[in-house]
This record gives structure tokens, C-alpha cells and sequence, in this order.
């Protein structure tokens, strides 16, 4: 079993092999850290080569994963699925809401413009913000408390660790 | 503002409200509010006001009483069809989330059931789209927007129609 430190990095340089040990540690700690923005960048880096880098680095590492061959294969063949799906259910619940919020302002200034209608408030009547907190996705804290196990993944904690 | 009395026009009455004439509106208005399930010449509006309104309390075969002057002609042929619209389209929109969340979640939940190593992560657990997205309020502002309307063209519907 491998070790790998993860560094949270401005613009990472990407990898050609999508299926090295290093992109799938990173993409795992991605996942795990709950961060589906898309530029959020992260490296990893075998811990056992750290000590000939260390120095170079301006940063430090903000946690730490085992990865072997399994894990590897495990992540490649369900975990990127998974990931993939639940950032379609994010990317779909954040489009609906748009969709909607911007269907009810519209109805809502015909209705202002409207000198006999004018009375009907729809923000009285819907509560959107309210309506999407009850579509509660839990998966994705789900997904990234059984990677953490799967995966040993460790947290660190110091100053700067969270700095991008 | 001029009251018309609606009614179900006669089979056989080859006859039709002018294009453009508030007895036209009337129908079209009554058709709206009563939920008619047929075309707007299979009803007719006659002034509230004279012998043919007196018989057709007599025969009890009013379906409901409408006022409609040129004002409240020009609401209906201008205003109404755009806020309608824009209802149809929030009521579109929101069945269109609907359905585009449940494929997004469906998928999610395969994925899910088809892992060995994370196939006890149940995440349907918390996500209850229909259920929310049916509290969103649509029904009450469709609800409000016909009791506006019925308010504005002061319709009252009569004991007729249930007979």
C-alpha cells in the first residue's frame, strides 16, 4: 500500500495518463474534500518522494490517502461513475433552480405590468429557496465519508493547509 | 358594465357571436372559468337584461352570468393570454425539473446499487424531488390568478350547470 500526500495547487499540470496512481489519488482527495469545482485543481505526490521535493515546495500538504493497485482499479471502474453522477444530480438541481427562479420572476413582472392582475404576488406564494432545501443531496457527503474509509484518507491540519 | 347571461347554445343553432363583440369575450371567458370541454360557439351570451334572460332563468339553463365591457375585452384579449402563457411556461419548467432531477438521481442510485465496494450508500435517502417540487406553489397561484379572474369579470357561476 502507497502512501500520497495531496496539495491543493493553482492550475496543476495535468497529467497525459489519466489512470496513473497520482491523478486518481488527487481526484480521489477531490471527492472526498466535497469539492466539485471544476478548477479546483489538487496533486498528489508519492509520500516516499516528498523528502526530495519538500523543498521546492512552497506549500504543504492538506492530507494524506493510501492507494494500491484495488484502489486504483476500484476508483476506475465505480468511483468515477459514482462521482460523475453525482455531480450530474448537483449540475441538474442548480440548473432546475435557475430554470425555475427565472420562470417566476418573469411571471411575476407580466404580472406587476398587469393593471388588473397586478395584486397576485407569486413570491408570496413560492418559496423556492425553501422548496430546494427539502431536495436535501446528501450523496455527495455520503460518497465522501466512505471514501475516506475505503481509502484511509487523513486530514491535515496546519497553517495554510486549506490555502490554495 | 354590461352583464351577459351564458348558455349552452342549441345544437341545431347554426349561429355565432361576431368576431371582436364582448358576447364573443363572454364565451370565451365562461369557457375558461367553467372548464368547458368544448369549442366557444357551442355557448352563447344574451343580455342579462330582458325577456330571453327572463326565460332562460325560467328553464333554469343559465350557466353562469359574465360582465364584460370594451375595458375589460381589451384585459382579456391583452393581458390574460400573457400571464396564462407565462403559467404554462412555470408550470413546463417545473415539470421539466422534475423530471430532470429523478433521471439525474435514477442514474446516481445505479450507480450506487451497481458498486460493490459503495453499495450501502442508499442516497435516495433525503432527496425527495416530486414531493418538494409539488409544494413549490403552483397550484395556489393558478388558484389565485382564476380567482382574479373571476373577481374581474365578476363571473358567478348559477345552480344551472349542475342539473
Amino acid at each position: 500500500m502507497k502512501n500520497y500526500l495531496i496539495f491543493k495547487v493553482d492550475g496543476s499540470p495535468i497529467d497525459d495518463d489519466l489512470n496513473s496512481p497520482e491523478v486518481i489519488a488527487s481526484e480521489i482527495a477531490k471527492a472526498i474534500l466535497e469539492d466539485s469545482f471544476e478548477s479546483s485543481r489538487y496533486l498528489a505526490i508519492l509520500s516516499d518522494r516528498f523528502g526530495t521535493v519538500e523543498t521546492s515546495l512552497a506549500k504543504q500538504p492538506i492530507a494524506s490517502l493510501n492507494l494500491d493497485h484495488d484502489g486504483v482499479n476500484l476508483w476506475i471502474s465505480e468511483g468515477r461513475k459514482i462521482r460523475d453522477a453525482i455531480y450530474s444530480l448537483i449540475d441538474s438541481i442548480a440548473d432546475s433552480y435557475s430554470n425555475i427562479a427565472q420562470t417566476i420572476h418573469l411571471l411575476e413582472d407580466i404580472c406587476h405590468k398587469s393593471n388588473k392582475f397586478g395584486e397576485i404576488s407569486v413570491s408570496d406564494d413560492i418559496d423556492l429557496d425553501r422548496t430546494f432545501e427539502y431536495i436535501e443531496n446528501t450523496s455527495e457527503q455520503q460518497f465522501s465519508e466512505c471514501l475516506r474509509k475505503v481509502y484511509s484518507f487523513n486530514e491535515m491540519e496546519h497553517q495554510g493547509a486549506s490555502d490554495a | 358594465m354590461p352583464k351577459y347571461l351564458i348558455l349552452k347554445r342549441a345544437e341545431n343553432d347554426p349561429k355565432a357571436h361576431a368576431p371582436g363583440s364582448t358576447e364573443l369575450t363572454a364565451c370565451e371567458i365562461a369557457k375558461e372559468l367553467m372548464y368547458f370541454d368544448g369549442p366557444v360557439d357551442n355557448l352563447m351570451a344574451i343580455d342579462a337584461i330582458g325577456l330571453a334572460a327572463t326565460f332562460a332563468h325560467l328553464e333554469d339553463s343559465t350557466l353562469c352570468s359574465i360582465h364584460v365591457n370594451e375595458e375589460s375585452q381589451y384585459v382579456w384579449n391583452n393581458e390574460i393570454p400573457e400571464i396564462e402563457e407565462s403559467l404554462r411556461n412555470f408550470e413546463f419548467i417545473k415539470n421539466q425539473a422534475e423530471n430532470d432531477l429523478n433521471d439525474a438521481l435514477r442514474q446516481m442510485q445505479e450507480k450506487f446499487a451497481e458498486s460493490s465496494a459503495f453499495s450501502e450508500i442508499d442516497p435516495e435517502d433525503g432527496i425527495g424531488v416530486y414531493s418538494a417540487l409539488e409544494a413549490l406553489g403552483y397550484d395556489d397561484i393558478d388558484f389565485k390568478f382564476r380567482r382574479a379572474l373571476q373577481k374581474q369579470f365578476q363571473f358567478e357561476e348559477m345552480i344551472g350547470m349542475f342539473k
